[in-house]
């Protein structure tokens, strides 16, 4: 009984606004100081990758989409190419520069089209969280759906679903996304004004989004099958509560707790995922950015250059890292029961 | 000996005049695992060319172990005469004119692996006369893009504007020199795209008229030392089959006058080599002009053979003579 | 409970049906796809392709094809490859053990680790171990694992391969069990490592958010008001419900591992496992072996995920009439 009372904020109204649901919600998250130093991290990101441009253009003066294999900057005051051939013994062989900590010539070093990696990171910055921000909503979202009417409504409906989900689940992306791309090499699919070609990010979002339902949908299936059997849902049920006030008032904000914590994650998966499409021409392609294909650019420069490879990496580890702990802040602070907290 | 990427593990016997007693094969491996095994004394010989991170390592720490050759070989971008924009000849000599040799060698290793080329028949090859008429000096050898030259050539044909798509195969370097030729199409004001495919399958997919592939990057080894295995494989009319996926001639090419001259040359060489030969010479330097492709370089073969072995030597038709090697 | 089990063996043979004609169908949309050219040979003459086109059945309908790869894939089990000519059953034999012994070896791996990492999370919530537990683990899913795999290559066989730390790192590649346990294990434990680490950190966290959250069910209340000690409740009580969550991805990621999903690792570490069979039948368009990964990986899918289902009632008592 005091679990319906509680998760109630639709009775929003009857209250003043300090004392609200809501209002307690925002003035716990903004005393959670983690958590909006991550939102302020997150934002950074975020505006740093939509001031690329400005970088690109003001800062560096460099085209980061334009191969430069014979192009030079200037090191240590020093002239040099980007991408010099080497001397020693056989002479053969030629490695893009490294780092030089210098924001105005190759801060991160060279790529092997002679690009500026730093100018690069920022411009993949939108695509990636674009892609990977959206992908994830649809996952979770049709995963949360998918799940809880599983879940909630067992039975034959359970049966069919988890059987598209099991289809889902072992369906050959890779082989689909192959092929996908080999038939819209010369033609695009057009949807009445929608047009859709292979460098469409529409793409990948859709295909990731829909094919990592089932790792939102089999957790929350199995959690709704937890909770069904829960006493304050008898208890509710016992009261004549309606089916949809359960799922509304019960069951979802249950379930939101592990999607908050998954969305984050997937996010991560979406823009690694991302980078394996890119690489079979589904997304972003060439000359065009993202911390995924920047990743891939940086695999054939493991040895020679790491920083290629490892600034997307920590790029999506740090965003990934925020958005958890931001996750963690806005569900402690929503959390009707979090009076208890830091006992231990 | 180690192999990639097929499924048999065989061994051989003794040959009379050889001195191996036995050739083990293995394969799956990648590039890079390949290398670092024949560097640490686990393997004997790679089929694959070290990739490009490796080069420097190899050609510095086992300089010894590198054996460099000459081939008979050229790297290519067939364009499709047949589609626009390079139906156009204007377009197909601007692209040509555009393309820094130096810099797709660059991407496959460097000066000391590749020599620019602009001609279709490669260095030491029956028929070859030096001919270079796409640089800032032409004449006999590439030195430098014109890309004023080309820049204008795009505006004559007026073709400026459309979009190209660059198709090569998906491995590192091929699929950085269609990145770097997507950037220079950019350049000259089309709109270009790249599509790497399957290695498996970027042999066969641009042959088919059905795929309407306008350009893509590809490379021609020799199969026999005579010229024609070059100008007339890949550019005579009955190379080219339209809707098949055995259609050498991926330009599409088919010159009248050209491939008549090819008929002499291939009759003339039955009973005089030498005239052939200058005949082959010509044709060269008349393909060359109609510029079905643009001609990046000659590139040279990298064996990496692990510090045991001796006697490597090397065949242009063959390639490493096994037998003909030791170990100790 | 046979009822279940015939159930589920019915899904499993309806899912793999479903996933076998997706396959056939979208290898057939895509153009480029034909072996003919491939198998007849380069340049080759019209008439040989067409010859080719005859002798492989190629050039007959669709539904007809898809019947005749079935038969021999489940019936007379003499399906060949379009590429190599090799028998495609006995390569999916001879793989199955490979990636078994990886993912099993791994899945150990992660699971111990992130079930440690998720309590000492958990236990010491807000406190700076919490904190740096979580970044390592969020670092480990945030790099792709061909780059993780190649950076461990690079110091164990490569930089490092001559000292003491890695000198006894085998060359790549599989050693069978039964030929060397000790060789298996050495051959297996960087590729477990590096497979295990993407895992660890999701796994850690998902534990413990679900620790955190279940520390405040009234059954945690309940058993803290009987007077048991905090880390009985801990372990006992909440650890069991939080499971669900984990339990469900594991089945998720394990039931796709095993079918084949470490292809990146296997092909890294050259482990001639499914998921290298995948990866080279992808690149060589080999549709019969394709096929037979995709129907052997369904497959499992499916097993894998009526086990968890078992395993959510064991787990949940509460959920035992589901």
């Amino acid at each position: 009984m005091t679990e319906a009372a509680a998760s109630a904020p639709a009775l929003v109204g009857a209250l003043p606004s300090e004392a609200s649901p809501w209002g307690l919600a925002r003035r716990r998250l903004l005393r959670n100081r983690l958590a909006l130093f991550m939102l302020g991290v997150f934002v950074a990101i975020v505006l740093l990758s939509l001031a690329a441009p400005i970088y690109a253009h003001d800062v560096a003066h460099t085209d980061p989409f334009r191969s430069h294999l014979d192009g030079t900057t200037v090191v240590n005051g020093k002239r040099v190419l980007v991408i010099p051939q080497s001397t020693g013994g056989l002479g053969i062989g030629a490695t893009p520069i490294g780092p030089t900590w210098d924001l105005h010539h190759y801060f991160l070093g060279a790529d092997n089209q002679g690009r500026d990696v730093a100018a690069r990171l920022l411009y993949g910055g939108r695509n990636s969280l674009l892609i990977g921000f959206f992908a994830a909503l649809i996952t979770c979202l049709a995963g949360t759906l998918i799940g809880v009417v599983a879940g909630f409504f067992g039975g034959i409906t359970d049966g069919v679903i988890s059987r598209v989900l099991e289809i889902v689940w072992a369906f050959p992306v890779y082989l689909f996304a192959i092929c996908l791309s080999v038939i819209l090499v010369n033609q695009d699919f057009v949807f009445g004004p929608v047009r859709v070609g292979s460098g469409s990010i529409a793409l990948p979002i859709m295909i990731i989004g829909i094919v990592y339902i089932p790792y939102v949908a089999r957790p929350v299936r199995g959690e709704v099958l937890s909770l069904r059997r829960r006493e304050f849902v008898e208890a509710a049920i016992g009261l004549g509560a309606s089916r949809t006030r359960l799922l509304r008032k019960d069951v979802l904000p249950n379930v939101a707790t592990t999607v908050i914590v998954l969305f984050p994650l997937v996010m991560a998966i979406a823009m690694l995922t991302e980078a394996a499409l890119s690489f079979l021409s589904i997304g972003v392609q060439p000359p065009d950015a993202s911390w995924g294909t920047i990743i891939q650019d940086g695999k054939d420069l493991i040895r020679t250059r790491p920083a290629v490879a490892l600034a997307p990496g920590l790029a999506i580890a740090l965003t990934v890292l925020a958005l958890n702990v931001l996750g963690d802040g806005i569900r402690d602070a929503l959390d009707p029961r979090a009076k208890v907290r830091g006992v231990r | 000996m180690k192999r990639n990427p097929y499924f048999k593990q065989w061994s051989a016997a003794a040959q009379p005049d050889g001195y191996v007693d036995q050739i083990t094969e293995s394969f799956g491996l990648t590039d890079e695992a390949e290398v670092t095994e024949i560097e640490n004394g686990q393997g004997d010989w790679m089929l694959e060319q070290p990739p490009s991170d490796r080069l420097n390592e190899i050609g510095t720490k086992y300089a010894s172990q590198v054996h460099i050759s000459d081939l008979t070989a050229f790297w290519y971008v067939p364009m499709n005469t047949n589609l626009p924009p390079f139906n156009n000849l204007k377009a197909r000599q601007a692209l040509s004119y555009a393309v820094d040799r130096n810099a797709t060698i660059k991407i496959f290793g460097g000066t000391n692996l590749a020599t620019a080329s602009c001609q279709v028949l490669p260095k030491g090859f029956p028929g070859h006369k030096d001919y270079c008429p796409y640089t800032k000096n032409p004449g006999a050898h590439w030195s430098a893009p014109d890309l004023a030259k080309a820049k204008a050539l795009v505006k004559a044909s007026g073709t400026a504007g459309q979009k190209v798509t660059v198709v090569s195969s998906d491995d590192a370097v091929n699929k950085a020199v269609a990145v770097y030729l997507q950037s220079v199409l950019n350049q000259l004001g089309y709109k270009a795209k790249v599509k790497p495919i399957s290695a498996n399958i970027s042999f066969t997919y641009p042959k088919n008229t059905k795929n309407k592939v306008q350009i893509n990057v590809q490379q021609w080894y020799q199969d026999y030392p005579a010229a024609s295995d070059f100008l007339y494989i890949l550019f005579g009319c009955e190379s080219f089959h339209p809707g098949s996926d055995s259609s050498i001639n991926m330009a599409g090419f088919c010159n009248k006058k050209i491939n008549a001259k090819m008929h002499q040359a291939l009759k003339v060489a039955v009973t005089n080599e030498q005239r052939a030969n200058a005949m082959w010479s010509q044709i060269d330097r008349m393909v060359t002009d109609q510029a079905p492709m643009v001609t990046l370089f000659n590139p040279k073969h990298v064996d990496f053979v692990s510090k045991r072995v001796g006697n490597f030597t090397f065949s242009k038709q063959f390639y490493w003579l096994v037998a003909r090697s030791w170990v100790q | 409970m046979l009822r279940f089990v015939v159930r589920r063996m019915a899904s499993a043979l309806f899912v793999m049906f479903s996933l076998s004609v997706l396959v056939f169908l979208i290898f057939f949309a895509t153009p480029g796809a034909d072996p003919t050219a491939r198998i007849a040979g380069k340049n080759a003459s019209q008439q040989t392709l067409h010859e080719v086109r005859k002798d492989f059945g190629l050039d007959r309908p669709m539904p007809v094809q898809y019947g005749l790869m079935m038969e021999r894939l489940f019936v007379s089990r003499d399906l060949i490859s379009s590429v190599t000519r090799d028998e495609v059953v006995p390569q999916i034999v001879e793989a199955a053990p490979i990636t078994f012994s990886l993912v099993l070896g791994a899945s150990i791996l992660w699971v111990v680790f992130a079930i440690a990492l998720g309590l000492i999370a958990a236990v010491y919530r807000g406190r700076t171990l919490d904190a740096v537990v979580m970044i390592v683990g969020l670092i480990g899913i945030s790099m792709p694992v061909f780059w993780v795999g190649e950076v461990v290559n690079m110091f164990t066989q490569s930089r490092l391969h001559d000292t003491f730390l890695f000198s006894w790192v085998p060359p790549l590649g599989y050693v069978p069990l039964t030929q060397s346990p000790l060789g298996w294990f050495k051959a297996l434990l960087m590729p477990w490592l590096t497979l295990s680490i993407l895992y660890i950190g999701l796994y850690a966290r998902v534990l413990r958010s679900a620790l955190v959250e279940s520390q405040e069910e009234d059954y945690v209340r309940t058993a803290r008001a009987k007077g048991l000690s905090e880390r009985r409740v801990l372990f006992r009580h909440s650890l069991r419900t939080s499971l669900i969550t984990f339990v469900s991805l594991f089945g998720l990621d394990f039931g796709a591992l095993v079918g084949g999903g470490a292809l990146l690792v296997e092909v890294v570490f050259n482990l001639h496992g499914l998921g290298w069979l995948t990866y080279q039948s992808l690149q060589q368009f080999d549709l019969p072996v394709i096929m037979a990964t995709v129907v052997y990986a369904a497959f499992f899918v499916v097993i894998v995920n009526a086990a968890v289902d078992l395993v959510y009632a064991l787990l949940d008592p509460r959920v035992r009439h589901a």
